[in-house]
């Protein structure tokens, strides 16, 4: 890794020494907080298969998934340096700040994905680790490298790459990927849209300005509204198929329900607000709440299964 | 023009050092050795998950 950029000066005298990159600093090349969730996800569905796991392999296993998102996310600030300083969001991160060199960001990226990658494979099974992989090339090739910079529904294709880790924690703990798995992926690819188009409603400003073609900078803050409402309900019936599959019971059917019809409030609220004149304040709460919904219903699938609700 | 504030010798490199370039050289030190640390910490627990997965997958901690 880099520890010292010097700058020269125009008559070869040394001027400015980058600062030297902490160990936060690359932690924060993982994106720890979208991690969280990844691997929120990623355990449950772990847990709700329906073969057991030893702890340590449960832990390989979620290892991995952390990892491999992490990597993702850095390869991701590797390739998105540009339009991440210019948006006020992005601005402190430390490609941005300058305190890590572009080539260590990739090299850390990629590194880390091949380590996820075996050790997936080498711990669990190669069906897992073949799912972690292709979760990784999607969110690196399709979503950050094609889509991002090129079409509003980046985030509806791109957003595939996060509903990955569910399915893989199943398929770690079985081998194999069933309708289950594949409800999960469906829920959280049908929760991403209006949770980043929350965001990009009160964010449209940045992404216009950084070159992003987010739904509410091409097609404007009506047209996105609607999309945000269509997707919070056609949510709400898929996050019943587990209870359906039979892996979750009726407690958790009523959770999803009354999480599901919150959802949709705070979509209907966000569609009756003048954001401009208010601040954004619903889609605000929206994509506050986008966070917790998410987090409530594994969290509520995991209770279920476990019999704990 | 501030020529009197202007030295009668060649400036050297010492002399255009910063301004608390002692103390910089010690952050960056310090910074580097928690790095590091943090690095060294991670790999010994990734050995350590590598070893219990080992006994795991040979059937030694069932």
């Amino acid at each position: 890794m880099t520890d010292l950029t010097i700058e020269t000066a125009g008559n070869g005298t040394a001027a400015v020494a980058a600062p030297l990159a902490t160990w936060r600093d690359y932690l924060d090349l993982l994106k720890p907080r979208v991690m969280t969730l990844v691997v929120f996800t990623g355990a449950a569905g772990l847990v709700l298969a329906p073969t057991p796991v030893h702890p340590v392999l449960a832990l390989a296993a979620v290892l991995a998934i952390a990892l491999a998102a992490g990597a993702a996310g850095a390869i991701n600030m590797w390739y998105d340096r540009d339009i991440d300083a210019v948006m006020e969001r992005t601005r402190a991160r430390p490609l941005v700040r300058g305190v890590v060199a572009p080539p260590d960001a990739l090299a850390f990226g990629l590194v880390l994905t091949g380590i996820a990658v075996m050790l997936m494979g080498l711990a669990l099974n190669w069906t897992a680790a073949a799912l972690l992989a292709l979760a990784s090339a999607f969110y690196v090739f399709v979503y950050t490298l094609w889509l991002k910079r090129r079409t509003p529904q980046n985030i509806v294709i791109g957003g595939a790459a996060g509903a990955f880790p569910p399915m893989i924690g199943w398929a770690a703990a079985t081998g194999e990927v069933s309708a289950t798995a594949i409800a999960l992926f469906a829920l959280i690819f049908l929760w991403t849209p209006p949770h980043f188009w929350a965001l990009a409603l009160y964010r449209a400003g940045d992404y216009a300005k950084a070159g992003v073609p987010m739904l509410p900078v091409v097609a404007g803050a009506r047209a996105t509204r609607r999309q945000i409402l269509a997707y919070t309900v056609a949510m709400l019936p898929v996050s019943l198929l587990p209870t359906a599959f039979g892996v979750t019971g009726t407690a958790y059917a009523a959770a999803a329900v009354v999480l599901g019809l919150l959802f949709i409030a705070s979509a209907v609220r966000v569609c009756r607000e003048d954001g401009p004149a208010t601040g954004w304040r619903s889609a605000k709460l929206m994509f506050g709440y986008s966070i917790f919904h998410l987090f409530a219903l594994f969290g509520a699938m995991v209770a279920d299964h476990a019999g704990a609700i | 023009m501030g020529q009197a504030a202007t030295p009668d010798r060649p400036p050297t490199g010492r002399d255009r050092s910063p301004p608390g370039a002692e103390h910089e050289g010690w952050a960056r030190a310090r910074r580097a050795r928690g790095r590091n640390l943090a690095l060294l910490a991670a790999l010994l627990a990734f050995i350590v998950l590598i070893y219990l997965v080992t006994l795991v997958r040979l059937g030694g901690l069932d």
